[in-house]
């Protein structure tokens, strides 16, 4: 047990050496009161839909809507709720389909997938340029099949993404958006590819559609 | 003064929030997955900041330690993420000085090949020189599976690197501590 004891020692000396070089962002304090600042705003003001918004940097741009897919922009509430199977080929997309813009780019979701969060949240860092890849379970396919894994098949989408949101470091934005009354069961993560992998996209989806909100977020600090 | 004006708690992250970081990403593993769970055990700890505050650290790295048990129970239920690209078509990594060194960080990589409560068992021995009662107390587990989980953990890392690497890193800490 003592030979344990002195290997650990000296794991532990090299593995703190090793990452001495690791630094918290400094304006970390700032993040974490403008999260608190944040929620604590969203519970005062009873903001069932709508939660917390944006933290920082670059332009973050997300837009929920339901609705006829279009490309571009769309517009808050101009589209009726969806509502279909939720299974599309690969790489096509319903003209009921939901879609998600993130900063002009547009992604579809297939209609019929329950949204109870939407939600984005990215962390800046590693990537000058880089894809956000959003995967979808259950079938409920954007794009080509990528992987399985526990026996389901997980499809994806790529997001073109401005390089200027990878430039800088630690954390860069989040929005959540929350519809009421419907239980979260699924999942959708996205991650920005490359070797760091320090940039990530999530989202979260629900059970059933009825209305999905539109949430339309700028950057309204540190942009850029 | 309301806890978001509280000096202490600025003090307490000033301070101790890069430790604290190093501690989540060699739980984690990830750099991102780690800033973004330091942040959340911050903010956790600010809203319960009466309580926190006598022993803050402890209490972060508690919720740390939570928090990364929940995530390794989730991502055990969750798709693989895999790169779409791969090779010359991979985005090139673009990272300052801690994404240059990382081809140095031959512990930490074997570190992230142990199994998750391996692994944690050795950052909070090891790296943050807990005792064993505390990090048995912090894993939700019996004293004698820490000192289990230490012999294996640290048999794998042996695997993973000779003694001579071991013996050479510790003669470069004692050197840097000069």
């Amino acid at each position: 047990m003592l030979i344990d004891e002195e290997a650990g020692q000296r794991i532990g000396a090299r593995l703190r050496a090793e990452v001495a070089d690791i630094d918290a962002p400094d304006d970390l304090i700032g993040l974490i009161r403008g999260r608190h600042g944040r929620r604590t705003a969203a519970v005062r003001g009873g903001i069932a839909i709508a939660g917390a918004a944006v933290l920082a940097t670059a332009g973050l741009t997300l837009a929920a809507v339901s609705g006829p897919a279009a490309p571009g922009p769309v517009a808050a509430g101009t589209a009726p709720p969806a509502h279909g199977s939720g299974s599309h080929p690969a790489g096509g997309v319903a003209s009921s389909d939901h879609s998600i813009e993130l900063d002009g780019y547009q992604v579809k979701l297939p209609a019929g997938v329950p949204i109870r969060k939407v939600g984005a949240g990215y962390l800046v860092g590693s990537h000058a340029t880089g894809y956000f890849a959003i995967f979808l379970e259950r079938g409920k396919n954007l794009g080509p099949k990528l992987a399985t894994a526990h026996g389901r098949t997980v499809h994806h989408v790529r997001v073109g993404l401005r390089s200027a949101w990878w430039v800088g470091t630690g954390r860069g934005g989040e929005l959540w958006v929350q519809i009421p009354g419907l239980p979260a069961t699924e999942f959708l993560v996205a991650k920005v590819l490359g070797a760091g992998e320090t940039a990530a996209l999530r989202f979260a989806l629900g059970l059933a559609v009825t209305h999905v909100p539109v949430v339309h977020v700028n950057c309204s600090a540190n942009c850029g | 003064m309301g806890v978001r004006e509280d000096p202490a708690f600025e003090a307490f992250v000033r301070t101790r929030s890069a430790a604290l970081l190093r501690t989540a990403y060699l739980l984690t593993g990830d750099r991102g997955d780690a800033e973004d769970l330091l942040q959340t055990a911050l903010l956790r700890s600010l809203r319960h900041w009466r309580t926190a505050r006598s022993a803050p650290e402890a209490y972060v790295r508690q919720v740390l330690v939570n928090l990364c048990r929940d995530n390794w129970r989730r991502s055990a239920a969750r798709p693989r993420e895999l790169p779409l690209l791969s090779g010359a078509e991979a985005v090139r990594p673009v990272d300052g000085p801690a994404e240059r060194i990382g081809q140095r960080r031959d512990l930490v990589s074997a570190l992230a090949l142990l199994p998750a409560a391996q692994r944690a068992v050795i950052v909070l021995r090891f790296v943050d020189d807990l005792p064993v009662a505390e990090t048995a107390a912090l894993l939700g587990i019996a004293g004698g599976t820490v000192k289990s989980y230490t012999s294996r953990a640290i048999a794998t890392l042996r695997g993973a690197l000779t003694d001579h690497d071991i013996e050479h890193s510790a003669a470069e800490v004692n050197r840097a501590h000069r």
